[in-house]
């Protein structure tokens, strides 16, 4: 049923009528897509690391907004309403491709940090000295080689929360899980990465 | 009692493993005060897991190093034309 009465939403900045976009007024539209892209197209550009794709998607994202516009009710910000479907749409496309060879879960254990039965790890870990012994586009490419080797959901986490540097909350909400959750995967995904850095970064 | 006495002045004593199950609270700055203490202690201790800290709180530098995409120029422009044709009126 539709909600005749005036919904507005207040993010931080932006103001967007509800009805208005429900309506698909092109002034609404106008200010939606301008407010948001931006956002937008970043999550998605992260994740699937492919310009043209990630505007592609974008595109599709606003498409499936307007469409399903009449579902939003309110509880969530608009902007993590439209991440959410950006980053579903993103992680069908990055399945369909099956560009990069992610790792299995038992190499995302295999990489975490292994401790005995008195809780000691069982590694001895040697410093890093990354900016002297790289330069910063070579350290850039191998933080990519590394994201892009982890499997979805840990991609995912990393994109929201260290590279987006949105809260845990925000980034429960945007992936559907607890924040506990988010924390658990966010710490599994940096452990990992940690482990595939430390092949180039070691001295 | 004395060893109620030994975690209230230095702190619960802590492992290895639950140094790095604290880690990302560490470096946020939230970590329980009543576990900083442990925490510090066993940085202090350990040899191995104050290296072991510095590579994640690198590997974190590293990510937030990344570049940020820009957007192309016609993005909300190609984005609005999108919609307008593939909106049903």
């Amino acid at each position: 049923m539709l909600c005749l009465l005036p919904v507005t939403y207040k993010p931080l900045k932006q103001s967007y009528d509800i009805n208005a976009l429900r309506a698909r007024d092109p002034v609404a539209l106008d200010q939606l897509v301008r407010a948001e892209s931006g956002r937008v197209y970043r999550c998605i550009a992260r994740l699937v690391r492919d310009p043209q794709e990630a505007e592609n998607l974008m595109q599709e994202t606003f498409l499936q907004a307007i469409l399903k516009m009449d579902t939003f009710r309110g509880e969530a910000k608009l902007s993590t309403w439209l991440c959410a479907i950006g980053i579903n749409l993103s992680r069908a496309w990055l399945r369909k491709s099956k560009r990069y060879d992610v790792l299995g879960e038992d190499e995302v254990e295999r990489l975490q940090p292994q401790y005995d039965l008195a809780g000691r790890s069982t590694t001895q870990y040697q410093p890093w000295n990354p900016e002297q012994q790289t330069e910063r586009n070579e350290r850039i490419d191998r933080v990519h080689q590394a994201l892009d080797q982890l499997p979805e959901d840990y991609r995912v986490v990393i994109v929201l929360r260290d590279l987006e540097e949105l809260s845990t909350a925000e980034a429960a909400e945007i992936i559907g899980i607890s924040e506990g959750a988010v924390r658990v995967r966010l710490h599994r995904a940096r452990q990992v990465l940690r482990s595939l850095l430390n092949d180039y970064f070691a001295t | 009692m004395i060893t109620l006495l030994r975690k209230r002045w230095f702190g619960p004593k802590l492992t290895c493993k639950e140094v790095d199950a604290f880690l990302a609270e560490y470096l946020e700055g939230t970590l329980d005060p009543k576990i900083q203490k442990g925490f510090k202690k066993h940085l202090h201790m350990c040899p191995n897991c104050p290296v072991f800290l510095e590579q994640y709180r690198q590997t974190v530098h590293l990510l937030k190093d990344q570049p940020t995409p820009k957007p192309p120029r016609e993005l909300v422009d190609h984005t609005l034309a999108f919609l307008r044709k593939r909106l049903p009126r």
